[in-house]
């Protein structure tokens, strides 16, 4: 029973994250609403389906992508913060203050 | 026998979902204003790809699916880091 809330709140949190790419200002903004929401979502809805086939081979390989994503879908966007930063692209009116200068 | 109807049956939705997600951040991957924006959309795009070849495994009942995800996580991420490094310009020592 389980798996089904866990596919819920995976399918929440994804269109969450969409609606966040579409309506942030900014490049920066649009990495911390796709990376977290992205991540959260995939591991959340990976869970259901090794929860929902029990442990066989196949669950396995589940939890093995989800290791996956969740230890390098972070270091691609941080990588792409900063290679962004360095480019020149500009954070958008708003923003207060810019430490990384 | 039911429960495994309702399992396939909340699989689809799931992949409906993502589908109609995907679609959305492909607005931002056509009409993003700078190279950035466009690889976020296509950054996210391929985590939800991910996620659908993994869903479709397990419906359809295929394994080699599976496989076929991990390669597509680590292309994924692969591409992302090479993307930026060329936009970062320059070398590392």
């Amino acid at each position: 029973m389980i798996e089904y809330f866990l596919f819920l709140a995976g399918c929440t949190v994804m269109v969450l994250g969409a609606v966040g790419v579409i309506r942030f200002p900014d490049v920066y903004t649009r990495l911390h609403a796709s990376t977290k929401c992205d991540t959260g979502g995939s591991i959340s809805i990976l869970l259901g389906v090794a929860i929902s086939i029990g442990l066989t081979m196949t669950s396995v390989k589940v939890l093995s992508i989800l290791f996956l994503i969740f230890l390098l879908n972070p270091v691609a966007s941080h990588a792409l913060a900063r290679a962004s930063h360095k480019y020149g692209v500009k954070p958008c009116k708003m923003t207060v203050v810019d430490m990384y200068d | 026998m039911a429960a495994e109807n309702v399992l396939v049956t909340s699989l689809s939705v799931v992949i409906i979902v993502l589908v109609a997600t995907s679609v959305i951040c492909l607005y931002r991957v056509i009409f993003g204003p700078t190279i950035s924006d466009r690889i976020v959309g296509l950054n996210t795009i391929s985590t939800k790809v991910t996620v659908i070849l993994v869903l479709l495994a397990v419906v359809y009942k295929r394994d080699m699916l599976l496989d076929v995800a991990i390669a597509f996580a680590m292309l994924n991420i692969t591409s992302s880091l090479v993307v930026s490094k060329y936009l970062e310009g320059g070398f590392y020592d």
